[in-house]
């Protein structure tokens, strides 16, 4: 991660149309927006193309960026709203597709032989990254961003929008509902369809959606 | 199951690049700069310079939309009494666009007829209007804008949000007199 100073200068370059550096302010990153897509996109093909669209509009909006938060924070809160939106427009679609880490574990044989413990350990993050699609995206978010990447209460109040108070209600829900999910896949392991669909209700109290 | 945020820690593995800077590379470069701001994001520093303004007048004039509230036409509503401007001295117009349920994307356009002319930086700016498209709260939107008056006169400042399909317009009585 840059040094302040650097960052400062860094960021008036970019502002100023200099790629690369803006490529420079966002490399340490680019994991995490990344992981942040993958939990929102339909299929694991379409995460990075997901990522690389909320990236895009970090960039367009380089300008409106007044140092009112960390650049951190403001990144991902532009790429937080980018998911939302993506996932909302969807949402009335309800097109089932197949997932494709199912594939990539078909192929997985052919390509390196994974040991057991190696392959078990494959599944369950498959299973995991499956449940967390079908959590609401208000809560998806905030475990993702809290749980997976370490976030603060506070960050995610001024990523999300809303009281800490919020954030924390959030994520207990959403681990309520976690929870809930993998335990149903874990009853229905051996028929799992494998497919992933953005939830039917993500509507929240309070939300205006 | 009480491990559930540690088994989501497991997940934070880095993916493998495949590409992926390359590809972002080649649209950053297509997109060319980043936006520049819209007029109204740079009225917080012109703010700043409002006290060393001499003689300068605060103008409050506030217009309410309904934005998205059903009304039987979208028409130009007066404003009962005229806001007194002194020519030659610049005035900050409070424009409050008052919407029921959040927007995403409200289409903003304030209009000057001659005699008016937007202030920012310490100049007059030529353009006769703006418009710019941007997110509106529940609630009150306040947009600060900085006109001068060029000679007495009573002029209409115009200023119309385009929601989807529904336009809705108002105006702003200003009568500029001599001072």
């Amino acid at each position: 991660m840059p040094r302040e100073a650097d960052l400062d200068a860094l960021l008036t370059r970019a502002q100023g149309g200099d790629v690369r550096a803006f490529e420079a302010l966002l490399q340490s990153y680019l994991p995490k927006v990344r992981r942040f897509a993958r939990a929102f996109a339909l299929v694991e093909a379409d995460a990075d193309d997901l990522a690389q669209d909320a990236l895009m509009k970090v960039y367009k909006s380089l300008k409106l960026f007044r140092y009112q938060s960390a650049f951190s924070t403001w990144l991902f809160a532009i790429t937080r709203n980018s998911f939302l939106d993506s996932a909302k427009s969807r949402a009335g679609r309800q097109r089932g597709v197949e997932d494709s880490l199912n594939e990539r574990h078909a192929r997985a044989p052919s390509e390196a032989p994974l040991a057991d413990e190696e392959l078990s350990r494959e599944q369950e993050k498959a299973r995991l990254w499956r449940a967390l699609r079908q959590v609401p995206a208000e809560f998806r978010s905030a475990l993702v961003l809290f749980d997976l990447e370490g976030h603060t209460y506070d960050e995610l109040a001024v990523i999300e929008g809303v009281p800490v108070g919020t954030v924390k209600s959030r994520l207990f829900r959403g681990r309520v509902l976690l929870r809930k999910l993998l335990g149903e896949e874990q009853e229905a392991s051996g028929t799992s369809s494998g497919t992933s669909q953005e939830p039917r209700s993500s509507k929240l109290p309070g939300s205006t959606s | 199951m009480n491990d559930l945020p540690d088994r989501l820690r497991s997940l934070s593995e880095d993916p493998p690049d495949g590409g992926f800077a390359a590809a972002l590379h080649r649209r950053l470069a297509e997109a060319g700069a980043p936006r520049p701001l819209p007029f109204w994001r740079r009225l917080p520093e012109m703010r700043l310079l409002w006290p060393a303004l001499a003689g300068a007048t605060a103008v409050a004039a506030v217009l309410v939309f309904g934005v998205l509230r059903a009304r039987p036409a979208a028409r130009p509503r007066e404003v009962a009494a005229a806001t007194q401007l002194p020519a030659t001295k610049v005035a900050m117009v409070r424009v409050n666009l008052s919407a029921e349920v959040e927007v995403a994307d409200a289409h903003i356009r304030v209009e000057l007829p001659e005699g008016l002319a937007f202030w920012s930086d310490g100049e007059e700016l030529n353009q006769r209007h703006f418009e710019w498209t941007q997110a509106l709260r529940a609630g009150d939107n306040e947009i600060p804008i900085a006109v001068r008056g060029l000679k007495p006169g009573r002029y209409r400042m115009t200023v119309s949000a385009l929601i989807g399909s529904e336009r809705v317009e108002d105006e702003v009585l200003l009568q500029v007199v001599d001072g």
